[in-house]
């Protein structure tokens, strides 16, 4: 939960509006779960008016794995229903998290971010 | 192994999606959005090979993946595809036998044997997905599991064209595993399949073979045109039955029962006075020839010399 905590706050902090896919074992009843996934997903508009600081994150946090450290895979998609790439890429994660799986039958948690104080 | 397969399903799926934006990257090459939602996909599927490799020593399991196609890249049959695995299972029970056992000129492997060997289905056969098999397999630390050996001989047999490299395999995994590589290809040939086989151990595909109709054809051809011939003198009480020297044929019946029939020599004196039903040391030459494409062993005897037993 920890790794969670952070990047929450980290995107708190550049102020990104996004929503976090927060994936994997330890969202289930496994013993040991073994690591969790983020996604982070902005949809086009967003995308393109980020600035130089919020552009920066977004790409250190596609290009830096997480996973050495705090066992945790991490991506960055943009997601737009407007988007010609949209079902393709839609379907394609949802189907990774385990929905739409009849055998897996899994989840993701979803974050709103930026978390509004008091909110 | 449920979580084997899910990954491996989650790699096709990788596969389809990452072609797909590929695609859309070609046709929008100013589009910097579909380049970073292909670079995640890219990024899962790293993250899911790493994964699988973890999984797969742990588990101490290896996987094989094992594609058969048509030489335009659609499905085959599913006699021919079903056919291919069974014959592809043939072959790597052929050598782990002879790796365990020794080597045998037919596959006649223990039942222990067959069910070390016995690959089990970790992804099935679906459209024109590869399948995934695993296979319980040691991990040593300085040696080569017995299994090791058997992929590698597999492996080794299936890029071999040379007689003298057949022969070589032939002295380790005996000319069984020859003849069930051979047995394989000759469905290769006659379903026009190409198929591609990879053998991982954890992190990486340890080997990878792809054979197209053609290769499997020439591969077919070269081990048809081995074979081993042995040639030996050998004597034996035996009872004339039959003796032609017009025809230049003879039969007799050995001590334990046993017939023999063969042509005569071309220094066996002819014009002699033989009596059949009577007794005589036969000295004989037995030449034996073993193909390995069969294993079968044909014997060709021929009389030298027959002396009256006293």
């Amino acid at each position: 939960m920890n790794t969670v905590s952070m990047v929450v706050s980290l995107v708190n902090r550049v102020s990104i509006p996004s929503r976090l896919w927060v994936g994997g074992a330890f969202l289930t009843e496994e013993d040991d779960p073994e690591g969790c996934s983020l996604t982070l997903v902005l949809v086009e508009s967003v995308f393109r008016r980020l600035s130089a600081d919020q552009r920066e994150f977004f790409d250190w946090f596609r290009d830096v794995s997480l996973y050495e450290k705090y066992h945790c895979d991490n991506y960055g998609i943009i997601l737009d229903a407007e988007r010609p790439d949209f079902e393709c890429v839609n379907n394609f994660w949802l189907r990774q998290f385990g929905f739409h799986d009849e055998v897996r039958k899994q989840g993701i948690a979803e974050v709103l971010l930026p978390v509004v104080e008091g909110g | 192994m449920s979580r084997i397969s899910d990954i491996i399903d989650d790699l096709a799926e990788v596969d389809i999606v990452s072609q797909a934006l590929r695609r859309l990257a070609e046709t929008e090459p100013q589009d910097e959005i579909v380049a970073i939602n292909l670079d995640a996909v890219l990024r899962r599927r790293a993250d899911l090979e790493r994964r699988l490799g973890s999984l797969l020593a742990t588990r101490q399991v290896d996987l094989i993946r094992y594609r058969v196609e048509l030489f335009d890249g659609s499905d085959p049959s599913a006699l021919a595809a079903a056919r291919s695995i069974v014959l592809f299972q043939k072959l790597v029970t052929a050598a782990f036998d002879a790796i365990r056992s020794g080597p045998k000129r037919l596959y006649r492997p223990s039942a222990e044997n067959a069910r070390l060997s016995s690959l089990s289905f970790a992804r099935g056969p679906g459209g024109s997905a590869a399948i995934h098999f695993t296979i319980p397999n040691d991990r040593l630390l300085i040696l080569e599991s017995d299994l090791d050996e058997a992929f590698g001989v597999v492996f080794d047999l299936l890029m071999t064209r040379a007689k003298t490299m057949f022969r070589n395999i032939a002295s380790r995994a005996g000319i069984a595993s020859v003849t069930a590589a051979h047995e394989w290809a000759e469905n290769a040939v006659l379903y026009g399949l190409t198929t591609t086989i990879a053998w991982r151990k954890a992190s990486d595909e340890r080997r990878v073979i792809s054979l197209s109709h053609s290769d499997a054809l020439l591969f077919k051809t070269a081990i048809e045109a081995v074979s081993d011939e042995t040639v030996e003198e050998v004597d034996r009480p035996c009872e004339l039955l039959a003796l032609d020297d017009a025809a230049g044929t003879f039969r007799i019946n050995l001590s334990g029962g046993d017939t023999i029939a063969g042509i005569l020599a071309e220094g066996f004196p002819r014009g002699g006075s033989w009596t059949t039903r009577h007794w005589y040391t036969a000295v004989l030459q037995r030449a034996v020839r073993i193909r390995y494409a069969t294993g079968e062993e044909a014997v060709r005897w021929s009389l030298r010399r027959l002396t009256p037993e006293a």
